[in-house]
């Protein structure tokens, strides 16, 4: 698992952090390359997803997101579901690739599914 | 759309259309997608080799790998480019490509 987020940040431009997280915002694993409080990362996150799925699912009536991505002046996030229970975070700087992060992060969304 | 011209062209396994950001503007076939995103990511590089080397911006980029051959063009911000079965005959796509650079760099005419 560790391998494989470690890979992630390496493949994709501007990537500093990758975490497998639950939605109940508990830290499963994580690999970051700055110096960086991940179990807040991937808690504060966890609340934005669950809001949004939420709002979704339950106001919309458009299904539940299948994908999160929140660009900061300083922090950008991609976020990608893994099951119903938890979730990839890729945390990316402002000159990232997002397509990078979108193909590579649902890539390895995919093969992590199969060891949670 | 815009990548249509090379759709139809004997060879092209995918094609894309991206900015700085690598998110596919337009993709056409199986791996537009990705290629449109590692475009992005070699432009990047290309842009650092032109302004370290002081040879101007980069304006064309083609590498033949094991399988496929790509070629790509830049045009402002944006790059077009196509992968091609390996030992396709190049040519047209660099021609269809260069085309399309310039429709892509200039306003079109309203009708």
């Amino acid at each position: 698992m560790l391998d494989q987020l470690t890979q992630l940040v390496r493949d994709v431009d501007g990537a500093w952090a990758a975490a497998i997280a639950g939605l109940d915002g508990l830290l499963i694993e994580g690999h970051a390359t700055l110096d960086a409080d991940l179990s807040l990362l991937v808690a504060e996150h966890a609340g934005l997803y669950r809001a949004a799925h939420t709002v979704y699912t339950d106001t919309l009536q458009g299904g539940a997101p299948r994908e999160l991505y929140l660009r900061g002046e300083r922090l950008s996030v991609y976020l990608h579901p893994i099951k119903t229970e938890y979730f990839l975070l890729l945390a990316v700087d402002g000159r990232s690739n997002l397509g990078q992060a979108r193909l590579y992060g649902r890539d390895a969304a995919r093969k992590l599914e199969a060891t949670l | 759309m815009i990548l249509d011209p090379l759709r139809t062209l004997p060879g092209v396994i995918a094609a894309a259309l991206v900015g700085p950001d690598g998110l596919a503007i337009e993709a056409h076939g199986d791996g537009g997608d990705g290629l449109a995103a590692e475009l992005a990511s070699l432009r990047q590089g290309m842009d650092r080799t032109g302004r370290r080397l002081g040879t101007g911006d980069v304006t064309r980029l083609a590498f033949t790998s094991e399988r496929v051959e790509v070629v790509a063009v830049t045009t402002g911000p944006y790059t077009v480019g196509a992968a091609m079965t390996r030992g396709s005959d190049t040519r047209t796509a660099q021609q269809t490509l260069a085309r399309l650079a310039l429709d892509i760099s200039l306003p079109r005419e309203q009708a």
